[in-house]
């Protein structure tokens, strides 16, 4: 996919009135900019969540894909940590009832099956308009903790390495990277990448009003976004 | 640089036309007129009014076309809609700049964004650059141009200058500096920046020979981007300290993401700030204590080579609660030599071999003057090369002349920087810490809010080191 492409998809979504970025549009653009992703594949039927999943490998999350809902965890859009075919196919069907509940014309555009990864320490990477600064890089803790704990750095961009260095040095939670409870120091060059490219993506689209990878899992060995939204300007 | 350097005429003006000159005591053209007597203004002064000919002793013009002379800067008193007609005539007689202390424009909706927007027009149009709308004006210490709306003036002429987005706000902070010894240099009372603005000025004070270090009392930055460009060249020369007030809403949106949740505006800035090398100081009292260490440390007694502080103490309580807080403000306070040790105790035989030395002997205190024993510790640790700076606790409400005498002592001798902490009150005390301030020494009340501007201070050099380290890896 080249950058005109993406342009080109961002405009379609601006034309159709469409805030968010579809699922299998940012996942083109995350690729294109070299930020890892969580391996997964989407599946529309129960019986192809299963094979996707197979595919896969065990143990995988279920998520629904949905342009109804915005954070998963309220929603309980999602299933983790799902062992084998029997734990899916229920899994499925539950999702389903909770989803329902939460918003009962819930619009489901398919299911998401993600290897499940669960070592390392979820973080934050984001991007937003502030109307003083412009677009502005957000780091912190993330996962489920991001809006309780609010450990977070922001920068203005571009960004230099060196910058992404501070704003993850910057949070309070840094020291957790760098090994506890005799583990291994985690790979923040692996974040400080992602960090660098998504300085140079907000900066090529103009079109992206905000950005969330979350969570980020910061690894001993490389950094990987297992979930990621971009919102984008239609006004 | 051109274009930054023009603004020096609102600091140096060779004449001012008060527009709106009055008689009446109870208006701001009349106070305006005093204050620039009383202040001992260098330049000529213009009293305009309509139908006066004299002013407070000052010969009055009916307009600004009758001035026999050039003039520099007009300070505008009259009413919104006066302003914008009287400028004109400005223009057509050759001002230079204007300072709008009238209220009435943009910050009280449509029709006075209306008349701000004529007003810059017609400026514009003649060259004149203005400040203001709605504020209290600029004061500067050397060429004695007072504010208006105030009383009280700092006199002694300093290397610290003020932007402030709060008239009143900005005015009281000066205020308070100055009674903790602070010298100012130039003051801007800024209100709408219709014109010049806040970040313009902090480019004026980059090339400024007389500005070392700059406050700002800061609601919000108008153009975020450029604020970037100027701050990052002017940091790591001379300091910026940002009292930051009020916060941008943004809580309308609904947070469609995580990101978009979180990006308050102090935390926005905050980021921003660590990014150019800027200080925010979270409160007034931060921001006075900042001020102090800054101007006193970084500007007279030498900068601080290190973050090593020894602590000299007369008790022994506040002497260790000022190590915890150099240690919590990031600051070391190391063992001393063994050298160093074996002279404390050989000099003040009562005295503790530890980092913090305590004089440990109340007698001390009592024969401060004719013993001096703070004058004996500081001299020996001084002399310590894992010593960077000094931190002297000062002792209870006992003898407080002697203790003030010892520390002008120190003040003459000590050959590193140092600070004093003086966590006592009553009377003969406050009488004491007022001639200290008055003779410069930084002085804090409590351990807590020294060791935390020294912090600041260690903060800004490596901040500075750092900048410089990205600046050479280019």
């Amino acid at each position: 996919m080249s950058l005109q492409e993406i342009r080109a998809a961002m405009a379609k979504c601006r034309e159709t009135g469409q805030r968010f970025v579809s699922n299998a549009e940012v996942k083109r653009i995350l690729s294109y900019y070299g930020i890892p992703i969580v391996h997964e594949g989407v599946a529309q039927s129960v019986n192809e969540v299963k094979k996707v999943s197979e595919s896969i490998g065990y143990p995988v999350a279920l998520k629904i894909i949905s342009p109804d809902i915005a954070h998963k965890t309220e929603a309980q859009a999602l299933k983790l940590n799902l062992k084998n075919s029997g734990e899916v196919e229920k899994a499925y069907s539950d999702l389903l009832a909770k989803v329902q509940a939460y918003k009962h014309d819930v619009k489901v555009e398919g299911y998401l099956i993600q290897e499940m990864v669960e070592d390392g320490v979820e973080t934050i990477v984001g991007l937003h308009n502030d109307p003083t600064f412009g677009p502005v890089l957000m780091f912190g803790l993330g996962g489920v903790w991001v809006e309780l704990l609010k450990d977070i750095s922001f920068r203005v961009i571009p960004i230099e390495r060196s910058d992404a260095v501070d704003m993850v040095e910057e949070i309070k939670g840094s020291r957790l990277f760098k090994g506890f409870r005799g583990g291994s120091p985690l790979d923040t060059d692996a974040l400080y990448d992602i960090l660098l490219s998504v300085s140079r993506l907000g900066l090529e689209l103009k079109e992206v009003k905000e950005l969330d990878l979350n969570p980020v899992f910061l690894r001993e060995k490389g950094a990987i976004v297992a979930d990621f939204r971009i919102l984008i300007n239609i006004g | 640089m051109e274009e930054a350097r023009n603004l020096d005429v609102f600091f140096y003006p060779k004449s001012v036309a008060i527009i709106g000159a009055s008689r009446d005591p109870k208006k701001t053209g009349n106070a305006l007129i005093q204050n620039l007597l009383n202040y001992g203004f260098q330049g000529t002064v213009y009293p305009v009014n309509p139908t006066e000919d004299e002013i407070l002793g000052v010969k009055a013009y009916r307009s600004v076309g009758e001035i026999p002379g050039k003039v520099d800067l007009a300070i505008f008193t009259v009413p919104a809609p006066a302003v914008v007609k009287l400028m004109e005539e400005c223009g057509h007689m050759g001002v230079r700049a204007g300072v709008v202390h009238s209220s009435g424009f943009a910050e009280v909706g449509k029709e006075g964004a209306q008349l701000q927007r004529q007003m810059v027009e017609i400026a514009r149009k003649y060259g004149i650059r203005l400040v203001g709308p709605n504020c209290v004006g600029i004061l500067c210490t050397e060429s004695r141009l007072p504010w208006a709306r105030r009383s009280t003036f700092p006199q002694e002429v300093g290397n610290v200058s003020v932007i402030s987005q709060s008239g009143g706000g900005g005015g009281s902070f000066v205020n308070l500096a100055v009674h903790r010894g602070i010298c100012f240099n130039k003051i801007i009372s800024i209100g709408n920046e219709c014109d010049v603005s806040v970040i313009d000025f902090m480019d004026y004070f980059r090339t400024d020979p007389k500005t070392d270090i700059i406050f700002i009392y800061l609601e919000g930055f108008k153009d975020g981007s450029r604020f970037l460009d100027v701050a990052k060249g002017l940091t790591s020369t001379k300091p910026v300290i940002v009292y930051k007030i009020g916060r941008t809403e943004v809580g309308e949106r609904a947070a469609a993401s995580h990101t978009g949740s979180l990006a308050g505006s102090i935390r926005v800035y905050d980021g921003v700030f660590r990014q150019t090398g800027v200080l925010r100081a979270e409160g007034i009292d931060e921001g006075l204590d900042y001020l102090v260490v800054f101007s006193n440390l970084l500007f007279k007694q030498g900068a601080p080579k290190g973050k090593r502080v020894g602590i000299v103490s007369g008790p022994g309580g506040p002497g260790v609660a000022t190590a915890d807080a150099c240690v919590e403000a990031g600051l070391e306070v190391p063992d001393f030599s063994a050298d160093t040790k074996q002279r404390l105790v050989e000099r003040i035989p009562t005295a503790t071999r530890a980092n913090p030395t305590e004089t440990g002997d109340f007698g001390f205190v009592a024969t401060m003057k004719e013993r001096d024993p703070y004058g004996a510790l500081v001299s020996i640790v001084e002399q310590d090369d894992s010593v960077d700076m000094i931190a002297i606790v000062g002792p209870g409400e006992f003898n407080p002349e002697g203790f003030r005498d010892v520390v002008l002592g120190v003040q003459n001798r000590c050959k590193k920087p140092f600070i004093v902490i003086w966590p006592s009150a009553g009377e003969g005390v406050e009488t004491c810490k007022k001639s200290l301030e008055a003779a410069k020494i930084p002085l804090f009340s409590t351990p807590e809010r020294g060791a935390k501007a020294l912090g600041a201070l260690i903060r800004y050099q490596e901040m500075v080191r750092r900048l410089e380290r990205r600046e050479s890896g280019r």
